[in-house]
């Protein structure tokens, strides 16, 4: 009781002597905003979700590429997590989330694209298969071309997540999702 | 200016009386609340490129699956079954051993498989063509199983034809859409 008497009054004198926090940061979210976030975020912890995002990343062998929260409003989060992964013989990974306060009403859906097919490398036309190319090495060594892929299988599966307001996220090592400031 | 420092001030007091806030929604920083990261072996590069092979070092085991010869030259049903900790698998994609074609895909007892591939192999000169043909099935809503040690999950069959026998092993099942439970499926009964 006294501990709330004390954080009110401090940050009622806040907000009186207007010291900010009702501002906006770049990424268009308010203290508030974030804080509210953060709390959704936060109920997926010790969650089949948490222990997938980590169980994904150690599958594909790379932390993920992009992760990223759109609040929709002060209960509805879309996020949104991707992974390129290390070894062609390991698929692109995605993760769309629309988080609320309550599990029944949230959905977490999971898509994989294939980096190169089963033994082979796709060639830059999409269409043939590299002669003599193999799926057992890493996937950076695809070049310039593989990147652009990458990027562009991560713009596909994102939908409106990039827009504003919202901020950039970053899984954690049990599985938890904290979300970073704007710069 | 002065009533900013003050309330500011105010605030930081209030927070170190009150053990820094516990009722904040801030993650720790330490142990493990620091950022993930995943430990890669190493691996020789010699003039850009790799001398061995890499093979993942998890393999993922999405699926039971069992293979029954049906009437008629090369025709199969392909049973299979959820068996992940992700949750209700809603597209999977079969790739058959090395060598074996697809021919037709005759049905499936849940959602709608297609035989797939790519094609336009040497621009439009080979229209008929079909490089690494595979079934891919979507439409799915195999359910999780209660437990992976059960096997319980939700089952699909697929019956098809291909150009040879199937004699060189079962293929390669991959997982390609799923919907996550919140709740984590156990690995084994208490």
């Amino acid at each position: 009781m006294r501990r709330a008497l004390l954080i009110a009054a401090a940050a009622g004198v806040l907000l009186l002597a207007g010291c900010g926090g009702g501002g906006k940061d770049s990424g268009g979210l308010t203290a508030h905003d974030r804080n509210a976030a953060q709390t959704v975020m936060n109920r997926l912890q010790n969650s089949n979700i948490s222990f997938q995002l980590v169980s994904i990343s150690n599958w594909v062998q790379s932390t993920p590429a992009a992760c990223r929260v759109h609040v929709v409003n002060a209960s509805l989060l879309k996020v949104y997590v991707f992974w390129i992964p290390w070894l062609e013989a390991e698929p692109y990974v995605w993760l769309n989330m629309s988080v609320t306060n309550d599990p029944r009403t949230s959905s977490f859906h999971l898509g994989t694209s294939e980096t190169v097919l089963p033994s082979g490398r796709v060639s830059r036309n999409g269409r043939t298969v590299a002669p003599g190319s193999i799926d057992t090495t890493l996937l950076s060594l695809g070049g310039p071309a593989q990147a652009k892929k990458g990027r562009e299988i991560l713009k596909a599966h994102a939908g409106d997540v990039f827009t504003k307001p919202g901020a950039s996220c970053q899984v954690l090592q049990n599985g938890a999702l904290r979300l970073l400031p704007n710069t | 200016m002065a009533a900013c420092a003050l309330a500011a001030a105010g605030l930081v007091v209030a927070l170190v009386v009150t053990h820094n806030g516990t009722g904040s929604s801030a993650l720790p920083t330490t142990g493990p609340w620091r950022p993930l990261t995943v430990t890669r072996p190493q691996v020789p590069i010699i003039g850009g490129g790799i001398p061995v092979d890499i093979d993942p070092q998890i393999v993922r085991n999405d699926f039971s699956a069992t293979l029954f010869p049906l009437p008629g030259t090369n025709h199969y049903r392909l049973e299979i079954s959820n068996i992940s900790n992700l949750g209700v698998i809603t597209s999977l994609q079969w790739y058959p051993p090395q060598g074996v074609h697809i021919v037709k895909v005759l049905g499936s007892s849940a959602g709608h498989c297609i035989a797939s591939g790519l094609t336009g192999f040497g621009g439009s000169q080979f229209p008929t063509i079909v490089l690494y043909p595979n079934i891919l099935c979507d439409g799915l809503a195999m359910k999780a199983p209660t437990c992976t040690c059960l096997g319980n999950g939700g089952a699909v069959s697929i019956s098809f034809v291909t150009d040879s026998a199937l004699t060189g092993g079962q293929g390669d099942l991959r997982m390609r859409t799923a919907t996550l439970l919140f709740r984590r499926i156990p690995s084994f009964l208490k």
